[in-house]
Order: structure tokens, then sequence, then C-alpha cells
């Protein structure tokens, strides 16, 4: 009932719409941004000469971005004035609605409904209003990302504010209960009881957390700012997508060959640490103890990135895909950086409130590996053959 | 008489995860001699029982003859009747 009350008005409304369009415009500008070198443009280019050939009221207005000084100007001028972002190559603009990426048949149909609904519904062109292409005030100002673009109050942008969420959290949890660093929190934990003072055992356990914490989110966020410079060229894309599959190999094979329990850390190493923490705590003046955790931290977790198996790398450059604007893409990982953390913070809190070490069982990290696996080799396959998808529009 | 040597680690989340097993087992079975050894700190005795790549350890002994090691994490019944299966 409640959706067939929607549809009603989503006809009212688009009828209403119709009734004070004033005029509609005789050509449909497309907005495409390129770069020289980039293989799937090149592909998307090929379509688009077809496109233009087949119909002549199309006229589709090209901006090489990676060397063109002036183009990328007017892609600043875009996101300043318009809040049209241009995040990679390629990228077509059709009204407000940005398309990036191209996949042959998936994205043709995408940018041609696209199309259809810009005519349908008399979709402001305020690129060409900006540009000088179109006269001002036509069509109405309809913003995809408001979830309008195929019809009002169900739009695409509900599954991806629900897929998008959904995946940082399970992505962050599973890369979480890795337990490669684990033994070393543990480690520094038990340490830590042999303190006097419990606000310096809150300090630098939490100073160990939180580096751990912004080494891993300076890492992603690095990882994002490559991808989304390079993350369309198709053998960056073929790269990522290859490390999705052996990860995905990797952990699938640690859940079958890993035995339940702890494997025992290399002798050499673990008294190493051992001493290492040992001093750290033994150091009277502060300040120095706190370098020595931050560095602790810094080493062991440079370990524990090889380890991941390449899940944040994934996550990453599925986030890089998504055309958000820069704040989304920081809370996003912030949002995966809590889930991946939460396990080692409820260790730590639970065992500055108790004075008793508390473990997580293998059977969690042994699933997670398992999910973790089947995930990676899922959202690799995905990445070669239908990267679209992972744009979570569906 | 039967006695339990158990080989973990503080580090070892395995093992901390065990802990509440292992101490029901010790309430239920008093008559056996527990003794927990630490991987680091008792280094002097663990070495020369070469646990191996895996913990926690249990060495089960009769009579102060090695007759039994299984390693690994596991359920307390599943723990309850490898040491009882001698």
């Amino acid at each position: 009932m409640f959706k067939k009350t929607l549809v009603v008005l989503a006809i009212l409304s688009a009828l209403f719409s119709m009734m004070i369009t004033t005029k509609a415009y005789d050509k449909t500008h497309i907005y495409y941004f390129y770069a020289e070198g980039c293989i799937t443009c090149a592909a998307e280019d090929k379509y688009l000469i077809e496109l233009e050939a087949k119909d002549p009221n199309i006229v589709i207005h090209k901006y090489e971005i990676a060397f063109d000084k002036e183009n990328q100007a007017l892609v600043k001028q875009l996101d300043e004035v318009l809040n049209i972002k241009i995040k990679s190559t390629p990228t077509l603009v059709i009204g407000r609605k940005t398309i990036v990426g191209f996949s042959k048949n998936s994205t043709e149909s995408n940018i041609e409904n696209s199309i259809e609904f810009f005519r349908k519904n008399n979709v402001r062109d305020v690129i060409g209003e900006l540009l000088g292409f179109v006269a001002p005030g036509e069509g109405f100002d309809i913003d995809p990302t408001e979830g309008t673009i195929k019809l009002p109050f169900f739009g695409e942008v509900n599954a991806k504010t629900i897929s998008l969420p959904l995946l940082a959290i399970v992505l962050g949890t599973l890369d979480g209960f890795n337990p490669c660093a684990m033994w070393v929190l543990l480690l520094l934990i038990s340490m830590l009881f042999h303190l006097e003072q419990t606000w310096k055992k809150w300090f630098l356990g939490g100073l160990f957390l939180a580096t751990t914490a912004v080494m891993y989110f300076m890492f992603m966020l690095t990882w994002l700012n490559i991808t989304l410079l390079f993350g369309t060229i198709t053998y960056i894309r073929l790269l990522i997508a290859a490390i999705a599959l052996i990860g995905g190999v990797v952990n699938i094979r640690t859940y079958l060959k890993t035995k339940p329990g702890c494997e025992v850390i290399d002798d050499r190493k673990r008294k190493k640490i051992s001493i290492r923490i040992k001093q750290i705590f033994a150091q009277p003046v502060l300040v120095l103890a706190s370098i020595g955790v931050v560095v602790l931290a810094i080493s062991v977790n440079l370990v524990e990135l090889i380890c991941s198996a390449g899940l944040p790398v994934i996550y990453t450059q599925v986030l890089s895909i998504q055309n958000l604007s820069g704040i989304q893409y920081i809370l996003y990982l912030l949002l995966y950086l809590l889930f991946f953390m939460v396990d080692d913070i409820i260790i730590f809190v639970i065992a500055m409130k108790t004075a008793q070490l508390t473990g997580i069982s293998t059977k969690y990290s042994r699933n997670a590996h398992l999910i973790g696996g089947i995930l990676m080799i899922i959202l690799g396959i995905m990445m070669i053959f239908r990267p679209e998808w992972l744009m979570l529009k569906f | 008489m039967r006695k339990i040597v158990i080989v973990s680690a503080v580090w070892c989340h395995a093992c901390l995860t065990m802990r509440k097993r292992i101490k029901a087992l010790k309430e239920k079975y008093p008559e056996w001699i527990w003794v927990d050894l630490d991987l680091d700190l008792d280094d002097d005795v663990v070495d020369p029982l070469k646990v191996g790549k895996l913990i926690p350890v249990f060495i089960i002994y009769e009579n102060d003859v090695e007759v039994k090691r299984i390693a690994g994490e596991m359920s307390q019944d599943a723990l309850e009747s490898e040491l009882n299966y001698v």
C-alpha cells in the first residue's frame, strides 16, 4: 500500500513537473572527463563516438583532466560552484548524474537510461548553463545523490548508503579478527599490569592502540588516494583484483590449514619484543616511554599490514569508485577502522578494568579467515568482470 | 598418579580463552596434579619439553611417564575426554 502511494505520488510529481516545465532542451549535452593513457577511457571514448553518431541530438563535450590545466580548473569549478565532483577517470556527467568507470553493456545501458531520464524529466543542464551551452533557468535541477534519479522517493542512493557502511563494518571486523599483531597487544597489556600508576597503564596502552589506528588510517588514506588517481586504469584495477583473489585464496588456505590455537612466534622475535616492552616500561621519563610505545606500535603494525592480506586495499578500491566527498571518504575509512579496532579496544578495556587478560577464541579468527577469503574472491571477480557492481547501486 | 602439564603463554589468545575451561576441569578433577607452565617465564623447564609450534599444550603423565600430548584450543568437553582417554 505504502509503495503504491509512493508510486502515485511519484507519477503525480512527474506530471506536475511536466506541467510547469517551460521548455525542453533541443540537444542533450553530456560532459565527459577522461585521462590520456587511461585504457578504460579509450573504451568509453569508442562507445561515445558511436553514441553521438547514432543520436544526432546528443552533444558530447570532452575534457582531458590528467594533464590539461584549464580542464583541471574546470573540474575544481564544478566542485565549488555546482558540487559536482570529478574524482577519477573516466567520468561522464549527464545533468547532475555522474557515471564513473566504464564497462561494456552495463555502463552503456546506464548511460542510455540516464540520457532517457534526463530527457523525460527535463533535467536541468547545470554544467551547460555554467559553460554557456544552454540558456539558464530551464529544466529541473535533480540531484541523483539525493536519491531522486529514477523515481522520487526511490533513489539509488538508498542502496548505496546502506550497503557501503555494511561493507565497511563487515570488512573492518573481519580484518580486525586477524590475530597477527594481537600477541604483541596481549604481551604489552600483561606487562602494563606491573606498572603502579593506573593512569600510566591507560595512557601507554591507549597510546599503543591510538598509534595502531592512526597508522592504519594513514595507510588506508594513502591507498585511497592512489586508487582515486589510478584506480580506473584497467591495469591497476586488475592488479587490485589479483591481490583480492590471491588474498582470498590465502585466507581460505589459512582457514583450512590452521589448527585452533596459537602459533608459537619465533623465539628470538618474541624475546626481542618482550625485552623492548620491558625497557619501555622501565623508562622513568614518560615522554621517552611514549616514544618507545609509538615506535613499537609502528614496527609491529607494519607486519600487520602484510598480514591483513589485502582487505584494506580492496576496501579502498571499492570506496574510490563511489564518487563521494572528501569528508565522506574519511568517515567511511573511520568506520572501517572503528570495527577493525573494536576487538583490540574491548580486550584492552576489559584488561584495565578487571586486571585480567581476555582472549578471543581462535574459532572467530578462523571463521574470519573463511568469510574474508570468500568475500575477497567475490570482490576480486567483480573487479575484473563487473566493476560497476561495486558502485553498490544495485 | 596422573599429572597434567599445561604449557601456555600470556600473549596467546587461545590460551586465555582456555583458562576458564581448564579451571573448571581442575575443580572437577582435584585428584590430578595440575602444573601450569609459561612458555616464556618457565623456559628452562619448557624448552626440554619441545612443545612444538601450537599452544596451549597439554602433556599427560601417568606415574611420571608421559602418555599423551595434545595441543591447541578445544572445547571443555573435548579437552576432558582427551585428558581421560589415555
